[in-house]
């Protein structure tokens, strides 16, 4: 049985927890009250899509972890081909994925995501930057750390994230969230996304909820046996339909859906775009209703699109959901990633609907000057209550660590620019750290109720 | 703000002991920190004589008979950043019913420590502290609060709100007498009117309070066409503008409609009260309104429009108030002058690209620094960077009661300051031409744009007299 990461700590084996921490912004640029506020906060981490830690132990070290796809995209921006790249998404020696970025790393080194993976590799391995020279020791530091437990070390105890709203990426046969090893510290979104899909199969939901569907009624069985079953542990309800379709959702009636859902889904006939689209329309109105009704947030992917070369704007235009904050007051918004570009329009839209909440998501590895200026406008355009300082939006713990430290320094720095501006007291800026890293997300996404609702095991 | 600004009806006012010592202050209450100002700019611009863009106040006569209670203070905006903090629906609708103050207190004070920072809120804050002596609203606060505001509620207490305590010149008021498109005024030389002419873009336009006021009645469009130009000819010399806030329930696209298609339309709608589809009622709309803009430069009135955010809560829709919308009209009239108001907020990026590419397009900033400061600041930035110094219009306070100003008008000068401020320190700016673009910003653009003397010569001279009608009933 291998150690336990905390033991090897304890021994010396491996050197987390170093004296001088890894930090983004120099602290003394942060009011000293404030930092200790900060510091202090156990973070409620409102997005990830971090794999289960027997995924990643299952890993041989590589880069992958620090050169997560936000910081590959920087490369093929920079110019690394894209199949480059997608090599390096798969299974390849280290040698030959440090082989392929080196010549980029560079330039890249110094956007958002590139100074993420520098602090990973900074606070866990003890490596400054990736050079020649740095790979083996940092392979070896890898295989040293990454043991059991690493989960909870790189996340609670290393980050300070009190626990992880997690986003499966594909469904799990047909399933839209799924058991977590650590009610504790993960948790899960029903991810709705897959139903509203382009290349939608019905056969895995079918199968999972064991009803077989031969038309739109037993398809929203099917939708309702997800809600019914993961409803109660489930944090939220997360859409990221803007990666391929528009966020105009028209509210279509069942009776139009239906033949068009039997007309695509079951007689597998071609169908126009629009065709489609009336049915994903009347799909997620369905979900929203469910989610509602099990007082669910509707979290909503809104702005940039990850990896390169294929974004069209209109898609992911956070403006495009006014109409769906009209017809669901009840419902409670969380728009993802500050929309940006759009990350004004968020603003305003979260100002005018009460029922409408901002989330600074992926927010930290986009842009930081966009995503500082957001945060100052957020202090002076809508209450506190209404915005999540933090959601790491990664696939690897020590990834999210990088992303972390930012958003606390960089909420940091903003409030602190505020105070010295004589715009808020540090007992205000501090109240404001941390009502965004932790106490809204604690009220909003209930937490504490959802994880007993985990904890009960197997739904 | 808000096309229809209508207080709901009391019982009666609430009562409250006078305060043993009432408020003064030696230095003003400020927003920023003193220290991250430059003084030179910063004395300038507190000696600037604001010329205030943009209010919807009362006279006097009427804010003396008000309640005395906390709407003052919450009506309309910071009451949508209390809703949008949480406030249920229920005690929403309790607030604007109860006659008693603390119970107002009482609904919001569970919201409020979530909504205090907000621009809207910290205009309170520094109101009430620099009025009343008051520095939060909390449990013990309220009653102190209303008394100090009960010892002061006399005959004079605009002028000393606006003139003494803000520093104000002259406020052009959004207001007008039932019936009519402005207000007479006890208050000339404060107060100054623009036209509005907004609801003849309603969606329910309803003529016979216009007919019963003019004493013209109207069987054609040629004949409301008459109506008005009747306005224009009544308040045209002595009005500082044009004002337009349709965007509130249609887009900004205004199409130019020839008459002979309008006409039509318009007898089947407005006459006739027959049915038609919303882009049949747009375009008898969009006639109007060019035809109110061809009278404007008749009269060479500014054309105000709001552009940019929605008052209140849960309803707004951003694609009705794109300024980019406008290019046509900026397009098709040179010779008008247009101000998009409220910075186009969240699209104020658009509006300094159009103002620096339109001669005839200024930058108003009305409301704008208490919706958003660092948005304002950010826009006042961008404005110092790529526009000419007489293009831009500093402050507007948009507000309904004068009492609310203090804090508006405090942001607005700090937030100018600090700019300038910045641009000095970095050596882009001298601390002259920092001072000239201050008093440019916050008061001359305003006098030669809107012909503030001229205006007011033509009031001195006599207002437009009463018209013995009944006023239109809602």
């Amino acid at each position: 049985m291998m150690a336990e990461v905390r033991d090897l700590v304890a021994d010396g084996v491996v050197e987390f927890s170093r004296k001088e921490k890894a930090a983004w912004v120099s602290p003394q640029a942060i009011d000293p009250g404030l930092l200790e506020e900060i510091e202090a906060v156990k973070i409620v981490d409102t997005h990830e899509h971090l794999e289960t830690e027997a995924q990643r132990l299952a890993r041989k070290p590589d880069l992958k972890p620090f050169l997560y796809i936000y910081t590959l995209s920087e490369l093929v921006s920079a110019g690394m081909p894209m199949k480059d790249a997608e090599e390096f998404n798969g299974e390849v020696p280290v040698d030959r994925q440090w082989k392929m970025v080196r010549d980029w790393w560079r330039f890249a080194r110094n956007t958002p995501a590139g100074i993420a993976s520098r602090l990973a590799l900074r606070e866990f391995y003890g490596v400054d930057d990736l050079r020649d020279s740095t790979i083996g020791p940092l392979v070896k530091a890898m295989q040293k750390a990454v043991r059991p437990g690493f989960y909870r070390f790189a996340l609670r105890e290393t980050a300070g994230i009190e626990c992880s709203m997690i986003n499966l990426t594909e469904p799990v046969q047909g399933e839209l969230c799924m058991v977590s090893a650590d009610p504790d510290l993960l948790l899960y979104d029903i991810s709705v996304a897959p139903l509203l899909a382009d290349d939608l199969k019905l056969e895995p939901y079918e199968k999972a909820a064991g009803i077989s569907c031969s038309g739109l009624s037993d398809w929203k069985r099917i939708i309702d046996r997800q809600f019914e079953r993961w409803g109660s542990r489930a944090t939220a309800i997360k859409n990221q339909c803007a990666y391929w379709r528009t966020l105009k959702f028209e509210n279509v009636k069942e009776e139009e859906a239906a033949p068009l859902f039997e007309k695509w889904l079951l007689r597998k006939e071609e169908v126009t775009p629009a065709e489609r689209r009336a049915v994903q329309d009347w799909t997620f109105h369905h979900c929203i209703r469910r989610a509602t009704d099990l007082d669910l947030p509707v979290k909503i992917h809104t702005g940039y699109h990850a990896w390169n070369n294929y974004s069209d704007p209109s898609w992911f235009q956070p403006k495009d959901l006014a109409r769906l904050f009209r017809r669901y007051p009840r419902t409670r918004f969380d728009l993802f990633h500050i929309g940006y570009p759009e990350h004004r329009d968020v603003v305003a839209l979260a100002k005018h609907y009460a029922n409408v909440w901002v989330d600074l998501c992926w927010a930290w590895l986009l842009d930081t000057a966009a995503t500082l200026k957001f945060v100052r406008q957020c202090v002076g355009a809508i209450p506190l209550n209404k915005v999540f300082g933090f959601g790491g939006d990664t696939g690897f713990p020590d990834y999210a660590f990088g992303h972390a430290r930012m958003a606390r320094d960089g909420i940091g720095l903003a409030l602190t620019q505020l105070m010295h501006e004589g715009r808020l007291t540090r007992d205000d800026a501090r109240q404001i750290a941390r009502a965004w890293l932790r106490d809204n997300a604690m009220e909003m996404f209930r937490i504490e109720e959802r994880r007993k609702a985990a904890r009960m095991g197997e739904p | 703000m808000s096309p229809a600004r209508k207080r709901p009806a009391r019982k009666q006012a609430a009562r409250h002991p006078r305060p043993s010592h009432p408020a003064k202050s030696a230095k003003p209450v400020l927003w920023l920190n003193p220290r991250v100002l430059d003084s030179t700019v910063r004395d300038e611009v507190e000696r600037i004589r604001i010329v205030d863009v943009h209010e919807h106040l009362d006279e006097e006569e009427v804010r003396l008979k008000q309640p005395n209670d906390l709407t003052r203070f919450f009506m309309y905006y910071t009451f949508s950043d209390v809703v949008t903090a949480g406030l249920s629906a229920d005690a929403q609708g309790k607030f604007f019913a109860t006659i008693d103050p603390i119970e107002q207190w009482k609904l919001i004070r569970k919201c409020w420590p979530a909504a205090r920072n907000t621009g809207f809120s910290t205009a309170v804050r520094l109101s009430i502290k620099e009025l009343y002596g008051i520095d939060d609203l909390r449990d013990e606060t309220i009653a102190p609060l209303l008394a100090a505001v009960a010892a002061r509620n006399k005959p004079g207490v605009n002028k000393w709100i606006l003139r003494t305590k803000c520093n104000i010149e002259a406020c052009l008021v959004n207001a007008s007498d039932p019936g009519d498109l402005a207000r007479r005024t006890k208050n000339p030389s404060l107060f100054l009117f623009d036209i509005s002419v907004s609801d003849f873009c309603a969606d329910a336009l309803d003529m016979s309070g216009y007919e019963r006021f003019t004493g013209l009645s109207c069987s054609s469009l040629a004949d409301w066409k008459r109506i008005i130009d009747w306005y224009f000819a009544r308040w045209g010399r002595q009005a500082v503008a044009i004002k337009n806030v349709c965007a509130y329930w249609r887009p900004l696209r205004f199409e130019d409609v020839p008459e002979e298609r309008a006409a039509p339309i318009f007898e089947k709608w407005a006459l006739r009260k027959e049915e038609v589809a919303p882009a049949e009622r747009r375009v008898a709309q969009d006639f109007m309104f060019h035809y109110c803009i061809k009278r404007a430069i008749d009269y060479g009135l500014p054309i105000k429009i709001h552009t940019g955010y929605f008052g209140g809560n849960g309803y707004m829709d951003m694609a009705q108030f794109q300024v980019k919308d406008l290019v046509p009209l900026f397009r098709q009239y040179p010779e008008a002058r247009f101000c998009p108001m409220h910075l186009s907020y969240p699209e104020w990026s658009d509006l300094v690209g159009l103002s620096k590419h339109y001669t005839n397009v200024f930058v108003d900033f009305c409301w704008a620094w208490i919706i958003d400061p660092e948005a304002s600041l950010d826009c006042a930035r961008q404005c110092l960077g790529a526009l000419s110094s007489n293009k831009v219009l500093g402050f507007g306070g948009d507000y309904g009661y004068a009492d609310v100003v203090y804090g508006h008008q405090r942001i607005a000068r700090d937030g100018i300051a600090l700019v300038l401020s910045e641009a000095v320190k970095d050596g882009r700016l001298t601390k002259t031409d920092a001072k000239i673009y201050a008093r440019r910003w916050l008061r001359e653009n305003a006098m030669e744009l809107f012909r503030i003397d001229d205006k007011r010569r033509a009031q001195a001279m006599g207002q437009p007299g009463p018209r013995s009608v009944p006023p239109k009933v809602p």
